[in-house]
């Protein structure tokens, strides 16, 4: 009878733009969420190194360095080998450019020489290593971080090298030893070959095991942990310390014109594909922010709209609140119905929208699928809205209870 | 079940205006289930106060009230168990119907079978408006339909909030018949405030406000 006389009090229409504008909300901001988090490995090139901003850059090496000099200077007609690297008034002066958010280097092994054998490829060459911050390694995160960890007793030295190498190996070298048998590779079965590495300078010779794990698009180099460079470095190399030629540089806004201007005139070098997939990016990112603030917007003012709708229809219904509580019906009682009357409406508003997201997603990763290899990872997105439903749900029915109270009761 | 007053004055009235008051700013005033007691006074005295008092209704006075050889947990429980109440603005609501406003009360308590409602109805006079809206009624059926309601209900006492102003004396009559029956049936006292001088239950005690 209590629910004959409280649902004469609600406002139908009111309450269906409520359920509209909240499903609305909800449908866009599990879209964008869903759409940016499948993007992310096109976004980032599938790769193992360079999760964020970091960009490669090195000094120019051109003709007019050997003539001009400027800070470089000349012996005969070829280079100064100490004009490639950068010293520590340029690296200082670099982070105090507003566009630089973080500057580190490269570490590069020298004064000692490196050979790698991998029997199962009858290959054996000398290499080179370079190492860099484990901070632009995509791999090393909390599932695999001891993959990417060396240590002196174990004698293992886990590997990253270029995709391209991989190319390399399956178009032009495998094809150029054809008679010895040499077999096509994929990036997984890579993954799973073992090789030795032999370090070699007057100081002594030394002998490792090595692995690939891992490949990169954006490093042109042959990647090794930090740790073990700098060991090998005051080990076996002349300098003990490696000078850098190579920085990476982290900026805070790419799309800024002051950066191609400032490495222009200082002579240095980028790769400006580098600089502009950055940019992309970032404007990706910045369309899904704007997204999903609007749907943020939406959410809260359909949130708004049903909470001062719900208290217009209390203070409305004021007499017949406070004469239920006056026979007897306690604050539980009396705030039943609209407690469930908003909490169902919620949970079906969200819920249809779970399901409309659900099935865009669907729609685009076929079209996406037809376009990209994309390995599509399982979202919580689901779970994380239910239980985010069911907070707000409860908040709700806190917040239409003290209201109910405060009428009833003051 | 006892209900002591001791030392109540609305906080709304000054102290020279409830002097000559029997009950307010009184020590120790006990008023006895099973007994019927006549608030009486002029308008503007605070006689609906006295009541709404009692039912919690409103707590906006000095002094204390306790209820006494009876167990509840809150005044919903004396409300729905120990004391019944005709408010004077009735406190129905207006787009039900009468028998909606009655089992709505019914509903909360299940004291009353939908047979016992009929019969009270048919009673009073108003069998053929149950499906009425209240809205649609007369004052002096409201009232009715107020009595009933409150009747809807265990208790140990009933109050009634000048019960009768709006009746002619043949309900009047047939009223004050269903409820001394009630009150006997349930051993229950009787708290009824009242303007005039028209004494229809007979009282074990009145006070003057």
């Amino acid at each position: 009878m209590i629910w004959k006389l409280q649902f004469k009090t609600f406002l139908p229409l009111q309450l269906f733009g409520y359920a509209i504008t909240l499903c609305i909300g909800v449908i866009i901001i599990l879209t964008t969420y869903n759409i940016y988090s499948d993007l992310q490995p096109i976004l980032k090139e599938e790769t193992d190194v360079f999760g964020n901003n970091g960009v490669v850059i090195s000094k120019e090496i051109s003709d007019a360095s050997t003539v001009i000099g400027g800070f470089n200077s000349i012996k005969g007609n070829s280079i100064d080998r100490s004009s490639i690297y950068f010293n520590d008034e340029e690296i200082n002066n670099f982070k105090k450019q507003s566009f630089v958010d973080d500057i580190n280097f490269f570490n590069t092994a020298s004064g000692f020489n490196i050979y790698l054998y991998i029997s199962e490829l009858g290959l054996r060459t000398d290499i080179f290593f370079e190492s860099i911050p484990d901070k632009y390694l995509e791999i090393v995160n909390e599932q695999n971080k001891n993959l990417w960890k060396w240590n002196e007793k174990e004698k293992f030295i886990p590997i990253i090298i270029p995709k391209d190498y991989l190319k390399i190996l399956n178009l032009s070298y495998a094809e150029s030893k054809k008679s010895s048998g040499i077999p096509l590779l994929s990036y997984n079965s890579v993954k799973w070959m073992k090789g030795e590495v032999i370090l070699k300078s007057r100081f002594g010779k030394e002998k490792f095991t090595c692995q690939i794990v891992g490949f990169t698009e954006k490093v042109n180099s042959i990647l090794v942990p930090n740790d073990f460079l700098i060991w090998a470095n005051k080990n076996y190399g002349d300098d003990k310390q490696s000078r850098p030629n190579k920085l990476i540089v982290e900026f805070n806004n790419t799309s800024s014109s002051d950066i191609l201007q400032y490495l222009k005139n200082n002579n240095y070098e980028i790769n400006k594909k580098d600089i502009e997939f950055n940019k992309l990016i970032n404007i990706f990112k910045i369309a899904f922010i704007l997204i999903f603030v609007i749907a943020a917007v939406i959410i809260t003012l359909s949130i708004s709209f049903v909470l001062l709708s719900v208290n217009l229809i209390f203070q409305k219904n004021k007499t017949t609140l406070i004469n239920l509580y006056n026979i007897g019906y306690n604050l539980q009682k009396i705030s039943f119905l609209y407690k469930i009357i908003i909490s169902g409406i919620t949970l079906v508003s969200i819920i249809t929208a779970l399901i409309i997201s659900t099935l865009v997603r669907n729609i685009y990763q076929k079209n996406l699928s037809s376009l990209f290899e994309i390995n599509y990872i399982k979202n919580n997105i689901p779970i994380i809205t239910l239980l985010a439903t069911i907070l707000f749900i409860l908040l709700l029915n806190i917040i239409i209870k003290k209201r109910i109270k405060k009428i009833i009761i003051n | 079940m006892i209900i002591n007053l001791n030392n109540i004055k609305p906080s709304y009235m000054s102290e020279s205006e409830v002097s000559g008051s029997d009950v307010y700013l009184k020590k120790n005033i006990n008023l006895e289930s099973g007994k019927n007691y006549l608030f009486k006074a002029n308008s503007g005295s605070g006689k609906s106060s006295i009541l709404n008092f009692i039912y919690q209704s409103n707590e906006n006075f000095e002094g204390s009230i306790q209820y006494k050889n009876i167990r509840y947990k809150n005044k919903i429980d004396i409300r729905k168990n120990f004391i019944s109440y005709v408010f004077q603005d009735f406190k129905l609501f207006g787009n039900l119907s009468v028998w909606d406003n009655i089992k709505i009360k019914n509903n909360l308590t299940g004291h009353k079978t939908d047979k016992e409602i009929n019969d009270l109805l048919n009673k009073i006079g108003l069998g053929e408006k149950k499906d009425s809206l209240v809205n649609k009624l007369s004052i002096g059926q409201r009232q009715r339909t107020a009595i009933v309601r409150s009747l809807c209900q265990p208790f140990k006492f009933l109050l009634l909030d000048e019960p009768f102003s709006n009746l002619d004396e043949d309900n009047i009559t047939i009223i004050t018949k269903i409820l001394n029956n009630e009150l006997e049936n349930k051993a229950a006292g009787l708290i009824v405030t009242t303007l005039n001088n028209k004494y229809l239950f007979s009282y074990n005690k009145i006070f003057k406000l």
